[in-house]
């Protein structure tokens, strides 16, 4: 896989034939061992967990008040944050006609899977929400006629989250079917089966792969939009619009912006255990981390920048209202969460990633990928449960700042059960689906090339137009 | 497939210094053209100083009008230098190369005019120094605020003019040297003296690179603050309806990008059409370009909807009364629908063609159609809600700008014109060494039956 130059200078770029990547990458696909059962019942050991929670909230607090339920939105809103957005990782790069994105694309569209889970917390959460009655929300309820728009927000958010889950889905398959065809080849049984249907007849004419770009370009954009759209309502209407009196606009844009961030985390993470399980050290290189790095220090800084923006705007204009909320959200009950969430999901992220050392390794940006899905989760906790504690949502302005809401075991059971439910229905696809986009690599491996300038080996990028 | 045309180094030299060793006659008719403006932009302020500030038509609550609207909108399109120099040198881009250069000086001329509207305001521009510590009396040892973003103003708006004014004069250096080589008598000497005895040896190659980098990352969180900083002036008032917004800073920055970038891509079509320069401004270029912008205008058009609909969020009646009038009332009903359409329903649509996107005409045009959107959308922000200031209805007011004012807009323009084509009289406007190193760096690779156009990559 190294090309060695004169005087030791390497350029990374994967040598294999076209066959050599299909037998590689599919032969893991379809090929599962007693470690890889082991994990998925433990996963499915800790999900089952979580319904059990879940079941014991039920019965205990029921859905007529939404005031229990603020651990169960944190934990909905952390995996639109991470598994949700993940795909974007595979969108934008392609987009901008990147080559490092090749091998890690089909990992960051695969975790749209997760959103099965988003859909299931979400009826829950919806049944709960209060009415956008008598309270302001985004959708203007009762403001422009009365009762219009009709069903808002409840209806609003499950089609919008609805469209967002078939959007990826669709993205995820559209991506997919070039390696479905190849994948149609080469096994047989059942996967020869949904291999042959999900392939559409698809067999590499022109006309096809023209399609299929088009289709992608078109699938990525909406799927960007809605997701943009996603983070919006989300933290609106579980969050914002919860809190009487509370104005914040930069909220969503930051919370989108940390979707980002985290996105970048879980591929990256995932990237390193993949690229460790799957021997795939030749596919997935220091390249891809090294450029997800960058990303996430800047992600990272802007992260910072618009948690500023939105603070320094609060704190300057000291009214009551902004005083309350300053205490609410982040100086009163959670006041340590938040301090953690700012060291973990920037400080620490800063200090290491600074370093160009750590940067461009593979293991120091899954180190700090791990500190900033924790920043991530701990940042939802925050902004949920505290939005979620407050108990007359129709008032004109917050009257008390509640106290912080401690979880009890339901809460963590639920917790522990949405994150190893998303990682189990991940962890199920990558063993359908094939993990590294055959197709985009194989691609790549035509568009680049080591050639020597000046007797210098250096890599040549071909970006067609 | 787009053939690329491959130049020499004598042949890039001897184009692009065109402009600076032979220039044409009409580049010193339109220098004389643009002067008369700028001249009766320097007439009018002189007017406005001799007569005293109630020659705007500023009066209470609004007490910003057309000059703060200009000072918002040329911090604005400062941001493009940065946006396209730093962030795509750091990114490597191959496209960035013609665009660099141009960005930077607009931005350094941009935010050189900014500038000077605070001076306009001030009625009496003499007595700016109280502005800075220990200004305001020695004796009395009266202190500025420095809790006040209008403290804060100038000191990004300076750090980013130093900054990027040094930015320019660093990169500027190899070039400089190529200019001593080509002339003779007084300007070789000039030159001379500012290439600061390159030779272009390794060494010193390695320390502009290096030197390049570290600028270039360096400058990226004042490009940041320059603008947010100037968003809360704004966006800290709890007084002013529709201002006091958490979203204005990232609002603002993303507005001037895309403002920046807009006006860039108007700069690099005319210098195109003006030297011939179809060979160094390709329409790839203007591809690539043009897709940023895409990436661009949907960011701030997302930030300007947010925004907008926070102001209907709350139902109160004073903000609903501030909306009401940028939406029904004459001018500003007018005003909006021109800015929503000439920000982003028009151009961005357009850009989604391929076929547009290579055109230079059609996207020099929706460019300026961009930067009519966005003076007009600083407009919307900072007249209407002054207009709305105060809750009570009897202290509304109205504003009418002033001839003094239209001139002194007007003479922007012409300035910031005036500056860009100064330099390019002077200096390279195009990079010869990034130039140069694009045709090396430039090559392809054959896939099947097809050249791919394809590029070299430092790791």
């Amino acid at each position: 896989m190294h090309n060695g130059g004169p005087h030791g200078h390497h350029v990374d770029l994967l040598v294999r034939t076209s066959e050599q990547v299909n037998e590689e990458v599919l032969s893991w696909t379809t090929r599962t061992t007693s470690r890889y059962w082991l994990l998925v019942l433990a996963l499915a050991g800790v999900t089952v967990l979580g319904v059990i929670g879940f079941l014991l909230k039920l019965s205990d607090e029921g859905l007529d008040s939404h005031m229990p339920w603020g651990y169960l939105a944190a934990g909905m809103a952390f995996i639109l944050t991470t598994s949700l957005s993940a795909p974007l990782i595979a969108l934008a790069p392609r987009f901008a006609k990147a080559h490092w994105t090749r091998p890690i694309s089909r990992i960051a569209e695969i975790w749209s899977v997760a959103g099965l889970l988003v859909l299931l917390i979400s009826i829950p959460l919806l049944v709960s929400l209060p009415s956008a009655e008598g309270r302001n929300t985004m959708w203007f309820y009762d403001k422009v006629a009365e009762g219009w728009p009709v069903g808002a927000p409840h209806l609003y958010i499950a089609l919008g989250l609805i469209f967002l889950v078939i959007n990826g889905f669709g993205l995820l398959w559209a991506s997919a079917i070039p390696d479905f065809a190849a994948a149609r080849e080469r096994t047989t049984g059942w996967r020869k089966v949904w291999y042959t249907r999900l392939s559409l007849g698809w067999v590499g004419t022109k006309r096809q792969w023209r399609g299929l770009r088009a289709g992608l370009g078109v699938l990525g954009a909406f799927y960007f939009m809605m997701l943009v759209f996603a983070h919006t309502y989300v933290s609106f209407d579980f969050g914002q619009s919860l809190i009487p009196g509370m104005r914040d606009s930069i909220m969503p844009t930051w919370q989108a912006l940390g979707g980002i961030q985290s996105a970048l985390a879980t591929v990256i993470v995932t990237a390193f255990v993949i690229r460790a399980a799957g021997g795939f050290k030749d596919y997935i290189n220091v390249n891809q981390f090294w450029s997800m790095a960058k990303l996430m220090l800047a992600s990272s800084l802007l992260w910072m920048y618009f948690w500023w923006s939105g603070f320094i705007v609060l704190w300057y204009g000291k009214t009551p209202l902004q005083q309350d909320l300053l205490q609410l959200m982040w100086f009163g009950p959670y006041k340590t969460i938040f301090i953690m969430t700012l060291l973990l999901s920037f400080a620490v992220p800063l200090l290491l990633l600074m370093w160009n050392g750590l940067r461009k390794s593979i293991w120091g940006p899954a180190l700090v990928s791990l500190f900033i899905l924790s920043g991530a989760f701990l940042d939802k906790i925050r902004i949920y449960v505290s939005s979620y504690s407050v108990e007359n949502v129709t008032a004109h302005v917050l009257e008390t700042v509640p106290e912080g809401v401690t979880p009890d075991s339901s809460d963590i059971m639920m917790l522990m059960g949405v994150v190893s439910g998303s990682i189990l229905l991940f962890t199920l696809a990558v063993k359908f689906i094939p993990v590294i986009s055959m197709w985009e690599v194989r691609e790549g491996m035509l568009l680049q090339e080591i050639r020597p300038l000046k007797r210098l080996p250096l890599k040549v990028l071909a970006k067609p137009e | 497939m787009q053939q690329r045309p491959t130049l020499t180094e004598i042949q890039i030299n001897r184009d692009l210094l065109r402009p600076v060793l032979d220039t044409p006659m009409w580049f010193y008719g339109l220098m004389a053209f643009l002067s008369i403006f700028a001249a009766s932009a320097m007439g009018a302020f002189a007017w406005a100083i001799n007569h005293g500030t109630g020659v705007y038509g500023l009066n209470r609550p609004v007490m910003w009008g057309f000059l703060l609207v200009n000072f918002v909108f040329w911090v604005g399109i400062s941001h493009a230098g940065v946006m396209l120099s730093a962030i795509l040198r750091l990114a490597n881009a191959e496209w960035r190369r013609p665009a660099t250069r141009a960005a930077e000086v607009l931005t350094v001329f941009a935010l050189g005019t900014a500038a000077m509207h605070p001076l306009f305001h001030l009625g009496r521009p003499w007595r700016l120094y109280w502005s800075m510590p220990p200004g305001y009396d020695f004796g009395r040892g009266i202190w500025p605020d420095i809790r006040s973003p209008f403290v804060w103003d100038p000191t990004a708006i300076s750090t980013y003019l130093t900054s990027t004014a040094l930015f320019v004069g660093l990169l500027l250096i190899p070039d400089l040297a190529v200019l001593r080589d080509h002339s003779s008598g007084m300007r070789q000497r000039m030159y001379s003296a500012m290439s600061l005895g390159w030779r272009g040896n390794t060494r010193q190659w390695k320390l502009q690179i290096i030197a390049g980098f570290l600028l270039s990352a360096l400058i990226l969180p004042v490009f940041v603050s320059v603008h947010s900083i100037v968003s809360w002036d704004f966006a800290v008032q709890i007084a002013v309806e529709g201002w006091n917004a958490t979203i204005f800073a990232p609002y603002f920055v993303i507005g001037a990008v895309h403002s920046g970038v807009a006006g860039v891509i108007s700069i690099l079509a005319l210098l195109r059409w003006m030297f011939k320069w179809e060979n160094y401004i390709r329409d790839d270029h203007f591809d690539a370009l043009a897709r940023l912008m895409i990436v661009v205008a949907v960011a701030w058009f997302y930030f300007f909807i947010i925004e907008f609909m926070m102001g209907f969020y709350p139902n109160e009646e004073p903000e609903l009364s501030l909306r009401t009038l940028q939406l029904t009332q004459w001018p500003f009903n007018a005003a909006f629908i021109i800015f929503a359409l000439t920000s982003f329903f028009i151009p961005v649509p357009l850009w989604l063609f391929r076929k547009v996107r290579r055109n230079v005409a059609l996207m020099f045009w929706t460019c300026v159609l961009v930067n009519i959107g966005m003076w007009l959308e600083r407009f919307l922000i900072i007249i209407p809600s002054l207009m709305r200031k105060q809750v009570l209805t009897f202290n509304w007011g109205s504003y009418n700008p002033s001839p003094i004012e239209l001139i002194l807009v007007g003479g922007s323009f012409a300035m910031v014109f005036l500056g860009v084509l100064t330099f390019v009289k002077f200096f390279p406007i195009i990079p010869l060494a990034d130039a140069k190193e694009g045709e090396i760096m430039a090559t392809e690779i054959r896939v099947g039956k097809v050249m791919v156009p394809a590029a070299y990559r430092e790791e």
